[in-house]
């Protein structure tokens, strides 16, 4: 269906080489920038499961948005009993100071990234939300275009949604961020980010002017962008890709040079739209994934069209008695903020190791979350010339303007290099492909 | 009974700086057992401050200088009138102040020690029983600490100063299911701010409780700001550019009269 | 809302050295390539003259070491490779600005330098498609960039290297002359990033009858000037 395309992965990356398509890394302290290997067979995803998740991730989002809302106003998820307080306030996403703050049209997540599996049965799972700065969307961007080039045919031949829109889908949701207040910025930590390609290759795209720690300032409550002769530009939406923590040293962490001083007394008087808001993290924290269908229910009062996958909580009687009798074949999780476990899958642990887990899960009940292991579905790679299986994700991009929200028909899909590995994370030798939606 | 309070605090820099932006939380707290009679507060070079409050409630002033400068001065001083008893209703949200945060983490040692002492009586008097075999533990040191060190440093080495003392006191409140908050103010004879804890009582008011001089707070504490640990609520940040040494002298007065 | 009015000070520092590194390069391998040609009738030493020039100490011993050390030796700061090295770490900072394509031609020609000096080719006509894409690169600014304060930064720093090569090198008058008012042009829409009294100095000092470059305390004096002329 598109051997053409097929053949050309090494032209594809060529070009991407050619305009420098790379993302950082740190080793042993040494910054390096690495190219993100294209693999040329796509993901192929069928307008009938492409309609079901596009439904399914607009109403996700947008209870997300209500919940953080709430969160931040009258807590009434809380008062009525659907999502514990303690769920909330031990989340180290939860940030007292956004208490009573309203962003710009009340949109605290402008843009998600959502990353979804593929089960073996063709069965979608919600794997985790990126409510805060979610990455990669320039790869499969700038990948599509190469691929147009470098073999037209195969976008003759298969009717594949455009994804050429994104830059235009960011640019007007800033617009209406922005109110007309000033101009867009996207704040980059700098050179050495990871991520450095996507925040340069954005702005270039939308045309927002590229701000680096140091040129924004904040005088009377409003933000500006500073000259070279200390000229003053006033900014109207700002696309951060700082950190919530590092945003405004005022307020947040004081050491931090890559923020804005006194940035959050102007957001908070609703001068300045900040891209995506502060404290987002409370939503897309581990503990707090369990309650996202609820919330659809709750918030939308609509049945949730897409599934997590099964999650259960020792917090809830029902669930612990579960979770202690099927431990082996379980994934386990630590939601705490300290230190900690991180993920254990049941089956690679020793009788003893299994004791000692489950002992700390009796201990402490809330600090725990397990899932059933899904069985993905492997995409086929190329290595070399040979067609071989690797565990792939899939995150989708939506973004959020307040008047409505947008699933962009594109995504990326990494994959992992590596036969046993179930990470998928570009830093670990990963690659991506690209993401075809079909338009029939 | 009312109090003078006068709180000061002069930084010189070698070399002009510029770009100086500062956060202070320098007006004491206005609620049902502090009135303020009279304020003022002065800044130099203020420029256009703002003021405004925090997200726990707390007031702040804030402001950026561009221009050059070499010194940076802020007082603030008034009268404040005092309840004879520490108590302060809240009906609002409390729930933030139930968990641990990044600085009030129990270490083993921390729960080990927890768990040999018995858990009995109302939420304030846990906390007073807590903060009595805290002092015992404890001895007060000047500099022995930084101020991000931890509850849990902090106990481990058996000593440091108030902010210590009150983080190790909230991680134990904490442990033990109260909900207990930090407080940074002013008391007489100290040269510099105090930190003590609040704990919320089952009358819905909010308890004052001094470990570093292990008592039941009644009066003469003037209440500035409070938060989660000191991080919510320092009473000054600032960050400026240029390079140079800076030297600050801070002065507190608190009187009776 | 795509106003690009506002230069900040660091931006206007990248253009101008992004100017600077990549007319170097452009002029290096220029150069390189007449001294070569010198070295095939004339004495080896040669080469001396080159890097006395550039009043670089010279760590190379012979011929052969100081045609690889000026072509590839990262730690050479006036080496192609470093050039290309610092031309890239302002273009990498500067896309949204030149955008892609024109950052593409640095990014092809620090590609190809990366790998030549692997295989330790000293034959300098395989540079050719760095020479190329260079020029290539300058297109695309005329062709890309329409705010014409980004392109008018970037052309100060082209001018002030040019001069700088030029008077290092001792070209005839005239050439510097030219040169000198083309700079002179550029720095009508740029005033406040220039120091007013070293530009008087210059102009005088670039008449013919005051032009010469065989007194060592005349060239120091108007390098000096020059490298101090542009305040970003």
């Amino acid at each position: 269906m598109s051997s053409k395309l097929i053949e050309s992965r090494d032209t594809v990356n060529k070009w991407m080489e050619r305009f420098g398509v790379r993302f950082g890394v740190y080793k042993n302290g040494v910054f390096n920038e690495q190219l993100f290997p294209f693999d040329s067979i796509p993901r192929v995803i069928s307008k009938k499961d492409w309609d079901e998740l596009e439904k399914g991730l607009i109403q996700r989002v947008d209870a997300l948005n209500a919940f953080l809302y709430d969160i931040y106003h009258e807590k009434n998820i809380i008062k009525d009993g659907v999502v514990p307080e303690e769920f909330v306030y031990s989340s180290k996403g939860y940030m007292p100071e956004c208490e009573g703050i309203t962003p710009t049209l009340n949109v605290y997540s402008h843009i998600s990234g959502i990353d979804l599996v593929e089960g073996k049965d063709g069965r979608w799972f919600i794997l985790e939300d990126n409510l805060r700065i979610p990455s990669g969307a320039s790869y499969p961007m700038i990948a599509r275009n190469i691929c147009r080039k470098v073999a037209p045919e195969t976008f003759v031949e298969n009717h594949i949604a455009d994804n050429r829109n994104y830059s235009e889908i960011l640019a007007e949701m800033m617009d209406e961020m922005n109110q007309g207040r000033g101009i867009n910025v996207i704040l980059t930590p700098g050179r050495y980010n990871s991520a450095f390609f996507e925040h340069s290759y954005l702005a270039e795209k939308t045309g927002a002017t590229l701000a680096f720690p140091g040129d924004l300032v904040v005088e009377d409550d409003v933000c500006y962008f500073m000259g070279m002769y200390n000229e003053k530009q006033r900014v109207g939406a700002i696309y951060r890709r700082v950190s919530d923590e590092y945003m405004d040293p005022m307020v947040f962490e004081p050491s931090s040079l890559l923020g804005v001083p006194n940035l959050f007394q102007a957001y908070k008087k609703g001068n300045v739209a900040v891209i995506n808001s502060w404290g987002n993290g409370v939503a897309d924290d581990k503990g707090i994934y369990y309650f996202v269908p609820k919330m659809v229910k709750y918030y939308l009062n609509e049945e949730p069209i897409l599934h997590n996958a099964p999650t259960y909580l020792p917090y809830y009687q029902e669930d612990y008695d579960y979770i202690l009798t099927n431990i082996q074949k379980l994934v386990i999780k630590d939601v705490s903020e300290a230190g900690g476990y991180g993920v254990v899958f049941g089956r690679d642990l020793t009788p003893e190791k299994l004791e000692e887990l489950k002992n700390l899960i009796i201990k402490e009940p809330r600090r725990w979350i397990a899932q059933e292991v899904i069985d993905f579905k492997d995409l086929e790679i190329l290595e070399g010339e040979e067609r071989v299986e690797r565990k792939a994700d899939l995150r989708v991009y939506v973004v959020s303007s307040g008047k409505k929200t947008v699933v962009w028909k594109s995504g990326l899909t990494r994959f992992s290099r590596n036969p046993n590995s179930f990470v998928v994370n570009s830093s670990q030798g990963g690659g991506f492909k690209d993401t075809w939606i079909m338009e029939e | 009974m009312k109090y003078l309070y006068s709180y000061q605090s002069i930084t010189r820099f070698a070399k002009p700086v510029i770009w100086h932006t500062y956060l202070l939380r320098i007006d004491p707290q206005e609620n049902s057992c502090q009135r303020l009679v009279q304020q003022s507060v002065f800044l130099e070079p203020g420029g256009r401050e703002g003021t405004g409050t925090d997200g726990l409630g707390n007031k702040i002033r804030y402001g950026t200088v561009m221009e050059p400068h070499t010194g940076f001065t802020y007082v603030s001083s008034g009268i404040v009138e005092l309840a004879d008893e520490y108590c302060i209703p809240d009906e609002g949200s409390v729930a933030p102040y139930k968990a641990p945060t990044t600085l009030t983490q129990m270490s083993e040692d921390m729960h080990k020690w927890l768990s040999r002492m018995k858990q009995k009586g109302s939420a304030l008097e846990q906390a007073l029983t807590l903060s009595h075999r805290l002092y015992r533990r404890m001895k007060y040191v000047p500099l022995s600490t930084q101020n991000a060190t931890s509850a849990a440093q902090a106990f481990g080495q058996k000593k440091g100063v108030c902010q210590d003392y009150a983080h190790i006191l909230l991680a134990l409140c904490r442990a033990r299911g109260l909900t207990a908050r930090y407080v940074c103010g002013l008391i007489e004879g100290e040269g510099s701010t105090h930190a003590w804890v609040e704990v919320y009582g089952e009358d819905r008011c909010w308890h004052g409780v001094d470990p570093t001089h292990d008592t039941l707070i009644t009066t003469g504490y003037i209440k500035l700001a409070h938060g989660r640990d000191v991080n919510d609520c320092p009473v000054n940040r600032g960050l400026y550019r240029g390079y140079t040494q800076e030297e600050n002298l801070v002065r507190v007065i608190v009187t009776e009269i | 809302m795509t106003m690009h009015s506002t230069i900040s000070a660091t931006k206007a520092n990248r253009l101008y050295w992004l100017g600077r590194y990549t007319e170097r390069v452009y002029l290096e391998l220029h150069l390189l390539r007449r001294y070569y040609d010198k070295m095939i009738d004339g004495e080896p030493e040669e080469y001396k003259e080159y890097y006395e020039k550039l009043e670089i100490m010279n760590p190379y011993e012979d011929e052969e070491s100081f045609r690889l050390g000026y072509l590839y030796d990262e730690k050479n700061p006036v080496s192609i490779i470093s050039g290309l090295t610092y031309a890239n770490d302002n273009a990498i900072v500067l896309r949204e600005e030149i955008k892609s394509e024109t950052m593409s031609y640095i990014q092809m020609s620090l590609v190809k330098i990366t790998q030549e000096s692997k295989d330790k080719d000293y034959n300098i006509t395989n540079l050719q498609s760095i020479t190329d894409w260079l020029l290539a690169f300058w297109g695309s600014i005329d062709e890309r960039i329409f705010d014409e304060r980004v392109k008018n930064l970037l052309k100060i720093g082209r001018y002030v290297e040019l001069l700088d090569i030029l008077i290092r090198f001792e070209y005839p008058y005239f050439r510097v002359r030219e040169a000198f008012d083309s700079l002179l042009q550029c720095s009508k829409m740029e005033e406040g990033a220039f120091d007013k009294t070293l530009m008087g100095n210059l102009d005088w000092l670039i008449e013919s009858n005051v032009y010469k470059t065989d007194d060592p305390e005349y060239k120091a004096k108007i390098l000096k000037y020059l490298n101090h002329l542009v305040l970003v």
